[in-house]
């Protein structure tokens, strides 16, 4: 009985490893993010955002999606320049969390600071890089302002879970983009 | 037949005491460098730990050092985000009484900022950089009672710094393994002591104890295996199929599926891997998913050497 279907259940088997290489495989193929400094007469007044991908036949670059980030306003700063919106949704600087390492009982903050309202998402995950927070600040309320918002991080923002010592990894993502990220430790 | 019967015996009584010596969670524990698993080859298999072949036994189950024919070493390194490093060396050995094994795992992240808040603007500033790092250095010892019934013991140390600070402490693992020629059973306690991480400003980190109940079932070129994990009071399940595709190890295929604690609660994931022998060397590699917004993928890589 064993020696009649040994030959098929072989094919199964090495199907099945198949599928799961060729779903896993596929979705490693995503583009990269590059950032790149744009300066005018030596000052720096934003960031261009690119999502690129290379293929390997031609060595070119195919840029995918681009996003601008505007330092500041006034002088200097550009108006308007399409295809690199103004009006994109970016960070100013990057986002911190002061204290770091943080005590959970004593509590902390993440501090970023948006170019514009912007309904903003902020995940958070642990060193194996399980999801164990997510929320979503709505655009112009705290954590979805265009000024400096400051998110606190604490017992309550798990639940009083007991979350353990260890590095910590956050992200936030405004349309469906990742437009800031930073890490902290949770100390005991 | 007599010999049978201490045996066993002795097998209850070894596990009632492991069983017995399981303390409840306490506050403030600390990932560990094993949360991320020791090998490609057992997270291929869903996590299921005291199966490998090599001197990953150190970090799984030090009984299961008894399938080490000679000396060797095993080596095992992933990241996870592109942040978190992880990586171990096992290594085995024979004495006149009985197999030594030694294991350093470690995982670290670079790159932290410690920030001031700037008094007039509010803002947070960047103060300077610094890292995090978990090692754990383990010393293994395994003896066969017969040639079916295998004890191991390991002293554990841990050291854990970020910032300015710095906390050690230590723990035991125990393990047992029945090997009958068509299942293999293993017993395994990580941290049998729950002991803490102690640093200087006499803040402790609880060293989690882990209960580990495994079997291996051997079926034509086919092997199931499943895995009772017992961890802050929840019974966590694990289930793996592998195919010894030219039924001599030399190319396995395996396929898994595990449970997990995130923050308390059981979460489930998919696996698989495969593990490829060669002139005394073995290459692993495994895949799991990630809940992670950048990259859901999860991958893994095992070497090791005979010799």
């Amino acid at each position: 009985m064993v020696k009649k279907y040994g030959k098929y259940r072989k094919f199964m088997f090495i199907s099945c490893i198949a599928f799961f290489c060729f779903y896993s495989i596929q979705t490693l193929s995503a583009g990269t993010l590059s950032i790149a400094k744009v300066s005018f007469n030596g000052v720096n007044f934003g960031e261009a955002l690119f999502d690129w991908e290379s293929a390997s036949d031609d060595q070119k670059l195919y840029f995918l999606s681009h996003k601008y980030k505007v330092f500041g306003s006034g002088a200097g700063s550009p108006v308007s320049s399409d295809p690199f919106t103004a009006q994109s949704v970016g960070l100013v600087g990057n986002p911190l969390v002061y204290p770091n390492p943080v005590r959970l009982s004593d509590g902390s903050e993440i501090g970023y600071e948006l170019s514009t309202n912007s309904e903003v998402t902020l995940k958070i995950y642990d060193m194996r890089a399980a999801e164990i927070y997510s929320e979503v600040f709505e655009s112009g309320t705290l954590g979805g302002s265009a000024a400096y918002n400051k998110i606190p991080i604490n017992e309550e923002t798990f639940g009083f879970a007991e979350v353990k010592t260890g590095v910590y990894f956050f992200l936030l993502i405004s349309e469906n983009e990742v437009i800031g990220k930073g890490k902290f430790v949770v100390r005991p | 037949m007599i010999t049978n019967i201490v045996n066993s015996r002795l097998m209850i009584c070894l596990l009632s005491v492991l069983y017995l010596t399981q303390s409840a969670l306490m506050a403030n524990s600390i990932f560990l460098p094993t949360d991320a698993g020791s090998s490609a080859q057992m997270i291929s298999k869903g996590y299921i730990e005291g199966f490998s072949n090599g001197p990953a036994s150190v970090f799984e189950n030090p009984a299961g050092l008894y399938r080490s024919e000679s000396g060797g070493f095993s080596f095992f390194t992933t990241s996870v985000i592109d942040e978190v490093f992880y990586k171990n060396i096992g290594l085995v050995s024979f004495t006149p009484i009985g197999r030594v094994g030694f294991g350093y795992y470690e995982s670290a992240v670079n790159g932290l900022i410690s920030t001031t808040e700037n008094e007039n603007s509010g803002r947070f500033e960047e103060a300077y950089q610094f890292g995090y790092r978990v090692s754990n250095y383990k010393l293994a010892y395994q003896y066969s009672l017969s040639p079916q019934f295998h004890l191991g013991a390991a002293y554990s140390y841990y050291s854990n710094t970020f910032d300015d600070e710095v906390g050690t402490g230590s723990d035991m693992d125990f393990g047992l393994v029945y090997d009958s020629e068509d299942f293999i059973i293993s017993f395994f306690s990580r941290n049998l002591m729950s002991s803490s991480i102690t640093y200087k400003d006499d803040s402790t980190s609880q060293i989690e104890s882990e209960l580990f109940a495994s079997l291996k079932y051997h079926w034509d070129q086919y092997s199931v295996y499943y895995q009772l994990k017992r961890k802050e009071n929840k019974y966590l399940n694990s289930y793996a199929v592998d195919y010894d595709l030219l039924d001599n190890e030399s190319l396995v295929f395996a396929l898994g599926q595990r449970e997990y604690l995130v923050l308390g609660e059981i979460k489930q994931s998919m696996t698989f891997g495969m593990e490829l022998k060669l002139l005394g060397l073995n290459f692993g590699t495994a895949f799991e998913k990630s809940d992670y917004f950048e990259n859901n993928n999860k991958i893994y890589w095992s070497t090791g050497m005979e010799f």
